[in-house]
């Protein structure tokens, strides 16, 4: 709370007809004086002067952090008022909080009175409305009066945007309002998380690649329900867009106890509330997608916002399609659509409701059938839909904080490639979520939940038999017995408890036990984890940090379901060790190092020759590794971050010898920075050095007389690396303020020097003769984004 | 298409819970595998599968004697044909050797033991090789044996129990095989038989040569048609007696079809096919397909021609399989 003086006067020369804004970043040091102020949004220049000007003479009680000062970055709007309302007020005479000008109570009001799931805290911040705060946050950075006695209308809430108290080991936050300026993501957050320490690099695919664990080990959430696909088209951009979203969050390893069924690291990104006081819309069209979000309030307790983004590739794909390719081109398309609605329902209580779905399809038909494989007839088709309906309350029961989540959801497969493959398959979802958070004096907080997963699934199948999701030489299609799944339902019903207790044993020191219990209905199982982690700030700046846990992993859903896969196949396990230390530098400097070891267990594998039952919990892994992270931020207009990952992992399958993981990748290198060059320009870059992926080499090639095609055969598994893959990234952005439009046009270029990094290898039919594939080239994506 | 090992091409790639199909043909809705496919289309610049450059295995039959049947039952002669096709005639070692098959549903078959029965033989290769072979009497209806095989253009094929495969005493080897499961009599499957169907060049009737030179020899003056350089052919395939048999299916299984589809392999000894493939399948009421073949403009052939092969193979993907040659002259 800041309680200085304020001059709401215009600067002289500036008659202002109404209130004007300008909005500034105000980084306060932990001595509550601002280290560092810049302007985000003005619409008059001299104003954001003045605004400037006066910040820095700003003066706040420090934030604090497990009862620790210490340094925030705070949103704050400053107002001027028209000359004629900007005369001192005499306090008694001036109306109270809540008949100030909306805007100053609104969005401007950022209320750091907000307990652990963003819940207003008291009764004056109920009077607020309510900016998003991550869960898990805790009042934190509220401000107080540390000069002169304050006047009514100097009274301003701050959303102070720091960290909670920790729970996790490691949790990774990442502002969504930084990450999307990382050059080459295309200002996509959930992409950008790339960037962070222990994070690999994807080809494609679905979850990045966390502390070496395979993507189908982890998994994203957005707000608690389970996203069933992050990327369009594996990769090309995530299926919610940036400006929906508050916060992204990374939890590499040694999660929370109120997440489960993976075995590998989280990713919980946070849907923003709707903006309650303004209409806000943006226009973004580039090469590749075009997308709008319209954000509006609807009364006094309701604000919604929609969104919708279609691909433009299916416009441009002619062009770049060799003549006589295709005979017929309908693809490829994606589409998603967002609706959030946000109703507060007094005494603290909230209702949202979130709609979000997506389709990505492909359809073509090849003007010559396949070269290789006699079954490919030329004909490829494939769709995926997913629908989800979320239902999020949130709650104060007395001293009980509480939060349901109820998701219903619809999943559609379609595909069909050549002759003989074909699939359709259908699931709908009913996923919930319940958590209360019990206070338990000053030193404890006892948090538990229920975490339900409800599939239900029928479609039929045509194809090759499985192959196992990891760590298979990859034979061709052709290889492969056939496999046909009639028309089947199947349900899959996960259903979990699990509790949580945050003691603070000493000052300074956060201590979280954990314990989880999951039931996997068509595997009879149960999986029981207990965790424990802990954090302690060692010195004012200092925080050492470890954890130790039990995760266990759900089968895929074919991996159980005969007679693709194994009835009989279990859960398999993990356990995760950490121990790290984050360091202050100074304000603008942080620094983090961490080692972990997991060793998995009861790995599903494939059968030796892939016969049935296809699977079995045959296999072990290990990975170990070191990651450390240097950020620099000396202001909002700037970032530098600098990561780097040591890691190894290893697979085991049946008794063979240890191999190395499909993607371990020895050294991730990633550097980073956006700088804000002033006149709205702005400019960022990013590098990257990734140890090339293993591959399994062929060594000699055998004609299968029945089915007209040469297989391969194939050397140790993983027993070769591609060459290193490295890549520069650089994104320009100008904006315009043409009041009360901001324009703004971005030039995102990827591989900049046009690398050619390999992917992999083609072979001639006959495996006598290859080729590097290589991956994105150089490619720029120019846009136009509008706001309004 | 050709065939990857990078994930970005054609996996399993699919994501979520739905998303990831279990089939490695399922179709990875990668970027990556966009780009790869509309770059390069069906195109393999690397290997035209379609051009014989070196001897090589096209087709393996297997007929039980005076019967059309393409399976064997335990204990019963059968006839193993492996086909071959040479740009020129070409003196080779074949050697085959039947076995119980390993257990697997991927990958090259191997044998799970010794073989029952196997032979070897020396010739050219202007002529199928044939093996009489006996099918052991110990092996059950379910159960799958395997017929391998590799060709030595140099040296003598010798096997290698370690490994379980084949090895030329010089040289590398071509290895085959055929992988075929053992079934009951009234279930077995019958090799296609295209000596009943037409085959036109240009619309006239394309016969067998008679008293044509080897492949590759001078040809100007043997009764086969002329195709000269940057000149294009029609080449129709009309399958007038259907050798798509009759499937028992249940009818509720997934994409269930009652008869075979035929899949249709056609190669040459020069390069100028428009395709390597084409099919008949168990839905098409047409069964004809038609095909182009164009000599490359900056073909260098002698003044006096070369005499050119075109192999059309015929597979019902039971084990089925026949193959017919014609000859045509490749002039400048």
């Amino acid at each position: 709370m800041l309680l200085s003086e304020v001059n709401e006067r215009p600067p002289e020369g500036i008659l202002l007809a109404e209130p004007s804004f300008v909005d500034l970043e105000l980084t306060i040091d932990e001595h509550g004086t601002v280290s560092a102020a810049v302007v985000v949004d003005a619409r008059i220049d001299e104003l954001a002067a003045k605004a400037l000007e006066e910040a820095k003479r700003f003066s706040f009680e420090p934030a604090r952090v497990d009862g620790k000062p210490t340094p925030v970055v705070v949103q704050y709007r400053y107002w001027f008022q028209p000359s004629d309302a900007a005369e001192p007020a005499d306090a008694a005479s001036l109306p109270s909080t809540a008949a100030q000008s909306p805007k100053k109570q609104g969005q401007n009001a950022k209320s750091a009175a907000h307990d652990s799931e963003g819940l207003p805290a008291d009764d004056t911040a109920k009077q607020l409305p309510r900016q998003p705060v991550p869960a898990g946050s805790e009042a934190t950075g509220v401000m107080s009066p540390t000069g002169a006695q304050p006047t009514l209308d100097e009274v301003f809430e701050a959303v102070a945007e720091a960290e909670a108290p920790r729970r996790e080991t490691t949790r990774r936050t990442v502002p969504v309002q930084r990450i999307v300026r990382v050059p080459g993501t295309r200002g996509d957050a959930l992409r950008a998380v790339e960037i962070l320490p222990g994070v690999a690099r994807a080809g494609g695919g679905e979850n990045p690649i966390i502390r070496g664990s395979a993507q189908t080990e982890s998994t994203t959430f957005v707000d608690g329900t389970q996203l069933p696909l992050l990327y369009h088209f594996g990769g090309v951009t995530s299926v919610i867009p940036s400006r929906l979203l508050e916060s992204v969050e990374l939890y590499p390893g040694n999660f929370s106890a109120r997440y489960g069924r993976v075995s590998g690291g989280i990713i919980e990104a946070r849907l923003k509330d709707p903006n309650p006081d303004d209409f806000d819309a943006v226009v973004d069209v580039s090469l590749v997608d075009s997308g709008a979000i319209v954000e509006a309030p609807l009364g006094e307790s309701v604000a919604v916002a929609v969104a919708a983004r279609r691909s433009n590739i299916d416009f441009v794909f002619d062009s770049f399609v060799p003549d006589g390719t295709f005979n017929v081109v309908a693809a490829p398309l994606y589409w998603d659509y967002q609706n959030v609605w946000n109703v507060k329902l007094g005494a603290g209580a909230r209702l949202r409701v979130a709609v979000f779905g997506m389709r990505d399809e492909l359809k073509l038909v090849f003007a010559e059938p396949s070269r290789v494989d006699p079954q490919f007839d030329g004909r490829v088709g494939a769709a995926l839909e997913h629908h989800r309906l979320q239902l999020l309350h949130e709650t104060r029961l007395g001293r009980v904080r509480q939060s349901l989540n109820v998701t219903f959801g619809k999943d559609v497969l379609r595909q069909r490639f050549g002759l003989n493959s074909h699939a359709a398959l259908d699931a709908w979802v009913v996923d919930g979520r319940g958590q209360w958070d019990v206070p338990l004096g000053d030193e404890a907080e006892l948090s538990a939940g229920f975490d339900v997963q409800n599939q239900f699934f029928s479609g039929g199948y045509l194809g090759s038999v499985a192959s196992a999701a990891e760590g298979d030489a990859p034979h061709p299609d052709a290889s492969r017995a056939e496999l046909v799944v009639n028309e089947t339902s199947f349900e899959l019903i996960m259903p979990a408890l699990w509790a949580e207790a945050a003691l603070h044993p000493a000052e300074g020191w956060t201590l979280v036990p954990g314990f989880r219990a999951d039931y996997f209905h068509k595997l009879s199982a149960i999986t029981l984890n207990p965790r424990i982690s802990q954090r302690v700030h060692v010195a004012d700046s200092t925080v050492v940090k470890s954890g130790v846990g039990w995760f266990s992993q759900a089968p895929l859903y074919y991996e159980s379901l005969e007679p693709v896969g194994n009835g009989n196949i279990k859960p398999y396990h993990a356990l995760h060790t950490s121990l790290g230390v984050e360091q202050g530098l100074s304000a603008a400097v942080s620094a983090s190092v961490e080692v972990f070891y997991k060793y998995l267990y009861d790995r599903i594998v494939g059968t030796e020759g892939g016969v049935p039952p296809t699977f079995i919990n045959d296999g072990r892994g290990r990975i170990y590794g070191f990651e450390s992270s240097l950020d620099y931020a000396p202001s909002p207009a700037t970032f530098a971050t600098l990561t780097y990952t040591l890691s190894r992992s290893e697979r085991q399958d049946r008794d063979d010898p240890w191999r190395l993981f499909d993607q371990d990748q020895t050294h991730i290198l990633n550097l980073a920075a956006s700088h804000a060059l002033g006149a709205g320009w702005e400019l960022g870059a990013r590098f990257r050095y990734v140890t090339g992926n293993p591959f399994t080499p062929i060594v000699r090639a055998a004609y299968d007389a029945g089915r007209d095609s040469y297989l391969p055969e194939f050397g140790p598994i993983n027993g070769r690396r591609n060459a290193a893959f490295h890549q520069l990234d650089v994104r320009a952005e100008k904006r315009f303020e043409l009041d009360p439009l901001s324009l703004a046009l971005y030039l995102d270029v990827q591989n900049v020097y046009n690398r050619q990094n390999p992917e992999g290898y083609d072979y001639s039919y006959d495996y006598s003769k290859r080729e590097q594939v290589s991956g994105t080239p150089f490619f720029p994506n120019f846009g136009i984004r509008g706001e309004l | 298409m050709r065939s990857s090992s990078s994930a970005s091409s054609v996996g399993l790639d699919v994501a979520g819970v739905l998303g990831r199909s279990f089939s490695s043909r399922a179709i990875a809705l990668g970027l990556p595998w966009v780009i790869l496919v509309s770059t390069f289309g069906c195109d393999d610049p690397l290997v035209d599968p379609a051009v014989v450059v070196a001897p090589r295995v096209i087709a393996v039959q297997l007929q039980v004697e005076d019967e059309d049947r393409a399976q064997p039952l335990p204990g019963e002669s059968f006839v193993a044909r492996v086909f071959l096709a040479a740009p020129t005639s070409t003196e080779v070692s074949v050697a085959v050797r039947a076995c119980k098959a390993l257990p697997t549903t991927l990958g090259v078959a191997r044998c799970d033991g010794e073989a029952f029965d196997d032979a070897q033989r020396a010739g050219d290769t202007g002529s199928p090789f044939e093996f009489e072979l006996t099918l052991d009497d110990g092996l059950d209806a379910g159960q799958d044996w395997v017929l391998s095989g590799v060709v030595c253009q140099d040296g003598s094929p010798g096997y290698l129990r370690e490994e379980a495969r084949f090895e030329c005493s010089e040289g590398a080897g071509k290895e085959f095989f055929v992988r075929t499961p053992i079934v009951a009599l009234g279930d077995t499957n019958d090799n296609p038989d295209l000596s009943d169907d037409e085959l036109r060049y240009d619309g006239a009737l394309w016969q067998p040569a008679l008293d044509a030179p080897p492949p590759g020899a001078p040809c100007r003056e043997a009764m086969v048609p002329l195709l000269g350089a940057g000149e294009r052919v029609d080449i129709e395939f009309r399958m007038l007696g259907d050798d798509r048999e009759a499937v028992e299916v249940d009818r509720d299984e997934y994409g269930a079809l009652d008869r075979e589809g035929l899949v249709f392999t056609h190669m040459a000894t020069v390069p100028g096919l428009e395709r390597p493939f084409s099919s008949i399948t168990a839905t098409d009421e047409a069964t004809v397909f038609n095909l182009g073949l164009t000599l490359d403009q900056e073909l260098e052939v002698s003044t006096e021609g070369e005499l050119a092969i075109f192999y059309l193979v015929v597979r019902d993907d039971r084990g089925g399989v026949d193959v017919l040659e014609r000859a045509f002259c490749a002039v400048p």
